[in-house]
């Protein structure tokens, strides 16, 4: 009797795991102690599950340090500081700025939307006038659509890649001003699985394809903010153009949680009322707007208006006063205080009224 | 020659054979105005006067008449009971010219069981040639309407003739209603998805199938088949044996699924005269053809329609930029893109000829898609480890077949360096990779 029960005791067991198994299916769960994703997948080719071990390339703490200032003519000298950080589990093995409105060198500019494949080799060279450090490969071509570019430096051997505590240095010239993007950058995972040799799960399930997508295609990196070039100079020069597209950048900087909506709204006061004031041939007017704007985000951010020598490189999103509410990104305040000072350059002089 | 029912025009008698029948309306037409004709000049013995032998000679015409057989079409039957509202009227001695009588004479005149009156029913204009009777016998010729337009005859005889027939004036026999049936709904869909939509709630096209009399008028009750076939050799295939067909459902149900479809299923219309049905795509590109056919039917009706991905285009041979490799005889054309993938991979393999990692090597472009999509297992048999080919399905997808052994970190990174993503399939025989030019694999 004693036998049977557990005979029958077997066959729950069983029969509960089998359930367990079946309602589960398809699965993706983080381990925190590893950082690692554990991916549950019912393989189309063996017909059965598989466990998978997906090791994220973004077991990184990347800082990037960038600095932009005007060089010879009107181009403006881009230069970035890659660090991994020293709790880094993972060596840095790519860097990628998309999208980027126009880089200079002293090559024939890159047209966009070139059909396809014709001027890769013109890229090719172009990129090979880029800030590389030795080992590393820089690469440019078209962002989607060919209506920008999409800068990347790789690391250039097979393994290794910039170790945890050293940095590297890029840069690039461009005659447009800053805006500022999300960067991607990826470490070196090289032992990562993934599902092998068929067709993906469905990326809009709403369910385990769409998380899988998301994490092994899409977002399989780190961002961080970076400085590149953004807004076109309108030629002949016309600074209410300019402003308006400074202001256009300025507005993608709110989704980015690098500006405060409502203090952006603030600053459009302003913007506006430069830029009106220049569409009525009153440049002293628009520079007194601009002077306020910069004022405005000197209050925020003390060294704004300087060239930034600092190398610390961490994480650029924090105000110089600990305690008071971010209004705008050090980095974006740089940014916007910059090009609202190109703007008054290139009007010295015109003063009328 | 075919056969046709003989049968007396009331129906209590009929037999088959005979030779064609409206040559033979005619003879018995005019058989019986001669016999008609010579009687009567009988009956009148030249004195002018009408006598017994004159009423005795009609009635010999007229069971003469009656007595004449008529030809009816194939499948007819006796008809049960015959209700006709025709309009009368006569000729003039010469024939020449016929006057409409009034409801009076009409009903005065009408033949035993039959009862005559005056129709004038828009759009049935003038009279046509068909009419029972004879010129000169009794001034009693019963017209049937014609439609000016269409030449339909007039039909007011009802409930005489079961479903599906119809009553023949001339014959007195029900004939089967020339139906017609047409197909109409949806010519192109996208080839199913059956990894993402495994209950094929996709790619399916709603359909019609309608029945018509002669007339134009919805037949209810009428028996339909509906069949789906395939095109061999097309979408992009070359395959002659085996491919699936296509699957069909009716839409009884509450879901639309072609799932469990068969590539034929029977159906009844309904009061409009409509059976629906559902077509549900295969996962390989073609062109399928519908059949519907139903009892009662002269001719089939067909539908074309095409499971397809469109815009695709076709990648230029470029052998000092990149290598294109993969064709075989049962997929003759490897190579589609969608437009934006057709961008990213000419950038890519222009840029990886250059690349300083890959020491100027060609791109080796193995399948993307066939010219109309959908998928390469056509037969749906390509499921072992060493031959799995999924995806490729809308031209944005593409394998590479420069490394066969391993993984390349420096490759996958040049490819997500170009936004595409490098899927390693190692798996079975041919490891290569799988490139997802727009980031989502299909």
């Amino acid at each position: 009797m004693l036998n049977m029960k557990k005979v029958f005791l077997a066959f729950i067991i069983l029969g509960t795991c089998a359930t367990v198994f079946a309602e589960e299916g398809e699965s993706i769960v983080f381990n925190s102690s590893t950082g690692n994703y554990l991916i549950n997948h019912y393989s189309q080719i063996d017909k059965k599950f598989e466990q998978l071990i997906f090791i994220p390339t973004t077991k990184i703490n990347p800082a990037l340090k960038t600095r932009f200032k005007v060089g010879r003519g009107e181009e403006v000298r881009y230069g970035y500081t890659l660090t991994s950080g020293r709790d880094s589990q993972q060596a840095i093995r790519l860097l990628i700025f998309d999208p980027v409105s126009s880089v200079t060198t002293n090559l024939p500019n890159i047209p966009l939307n070139a059909p396809p494949g014709k001027i890769m080799g013109d890229m090719m060279n172009v990129a090979n006038y880029f800030d590389t450090p030795a080992l590393w490969n820089a690469r440019m071509v078209y962002s989607k659509g060919q209506k920008a570019f999409r800068i990347s430096w790789g690391y250039n051997i097979e393994t290794g890649g910039l170790t945890p505590g050293s940095n590297v240095v890029f840069g690039f010239n461009s005659r447009d001003l800053p805006g500022i993007i999300l960067a991607a950058v990826r470490g070196y995972a090289p032992d990562s699985q993934e599902i092998d040799g068929e067709e993906l799960p469905n990326a809009k399930d709403g369910g385990f394809g769409q998380q899988y997508t998301e994490l092994v295609t899409k977002k399989n990196f780190v961002p961080r903010p970076a400085a590149v070039p953004a807004i076109a100079v309108p030629s002949p020069f016309d600074s209410a153009v300019l402003l308006d597209r400074i202001q256009t950048q300025m507005h993608t900087w709110i989704g980015m949680e690098l500006l405060d909506a409502t203090y952006s709204s603030q600053l459009d006061r302003y913007f506006a009322a430069a830029a009106d004031a220049y569409r009525h041939n009153q440049p002293k007017a628009g520079k007194e707007h601009i002077q306020t704007l910069r004022k405005m985000l000197k209050k925020e951010h003390e060294d704004a208006d300087k060239d930034d020598e600092k190398e610390d490189g961490k994480y650029e999103g924090k105000s110089d006063d600990k305690s008071k509410r971010i209004q705008i990104d050090r980095l974006a305040a740089k940014v916007l205080d910059f090009d609202l000072k190109y703007v008054l350059k290139r009007m010295d002089g015109n003063d009328k009224d | 020659m075919p056969a046709y029912t003989l049968a007396r025009k009331n129906g209590s008698r009929h037999k088959v054979g005979g030779i064609a029948y409206p040559q033979h309306i005619a003879i018995r037409l005019l058989s019986g105005f001669l016999v008609t004709l010579l009687l009567c000049i009988q009956g009148f013995h030249g004195t002018g006067k009408i006598t017994r032998n004159f009423f005795l000679s009609l009635l010999i015409a007229f069971l003469f008449f009656e007595s004449a057989p008529v030809y009816a079409a194939p499948g007819s039957i006796p008809a049960t009971k015959v209700t006709i509202y025709l309009a009368c009227g006569e000729y003039d001695p010469g024939c020449t010219r016929y006057s409409v009588l009034t409801d009076a004479v009409c009903s005065r005149l009408a033949p035993a069981g039959y009862s005559a009156f005056f129709i004038a029913q828009p759009p049935y204009v003038g009279f046509g040639g068909r009419y029972i009777g004879t010129c000169g016998i009794s001034g009693l010729y019963v017209y049937g309407w014609v439609n000016a337009t269409s030449g339909a005859i007039y039909d007011q005889s009802g409930g005489t003739c079961p479903a599906g027939y119809k009553y023949n004036f001339t014959t007195g026999m029900c004939d089967p209603n020339q139906l017609t049936i047409t197909i109409s709904g949806g010519t192109t869909t996208e080839p199913w998805h059956k990894k993402h939509d495994p209950e094929h709630t996709q790619a399916n096209l709603p359909y019609k199938a309608t029945v018509t009399d002669q007339n134009g008028q919805p037949q209810a009750n009428v028996s339909v088949t509906i069949t789906t076939d395939v095109t061999s050799d097309s979408g992009g295939h070359v395959h002659t044996n085996g491919r699936p067909k296509g699957k069909l459902v009716d839409q009884t149900g509450a879901t639309v699924s072609t799932k469990d479809g068969k590539m034929t299923i029977p159906g009844t219309t309904d009061g409009s005269g409509v059976f629906a049905f559902t077509f549900g795509a295969e996962e390989a590109s073609g062109t399928h053809t519908l059949t519907a056919t139903c009892v009662g039917c002269k001719d089939p009706a067909k539908s074309t329609v095409k499971a397809e991905i469109s815009g695709l285009m076709l990648l230029d041979e470029n052998p000092l930029s990149y290598e294109l490799r993969g064709s075989l005889d049962p997929h003759p054309g490897n190579h589609y893109f969608s437009q934006a993938a057709m961008v990213q991979i000419i950038n890519l393999a222009h840029s990886y000829r250059v690349d300083k990692a890959f020491n100027k090597q060609l791109m080796k472009i193995n399948d993307s898609s066939l010219i109309k999509g959908g998928t390469f297992d056509v037969l749906l048999d390509w499921t072992s480890e060493s031959n799995v080919h999924g995806g490729h399905r809308l031209g944005i997808v593409v394998d590479i077949n420069n490394y066969k052994t391993a993984r390349n970190t420096l490759f996958e990174e040049f490819a997500f360096s170009s936004d595409i993503k490098a899927n390693w399939h190692g798996k079975g025989t041919a490891p290569h990779y799988h490139l997802l030019l727009l980031n989502e694999d299909h």
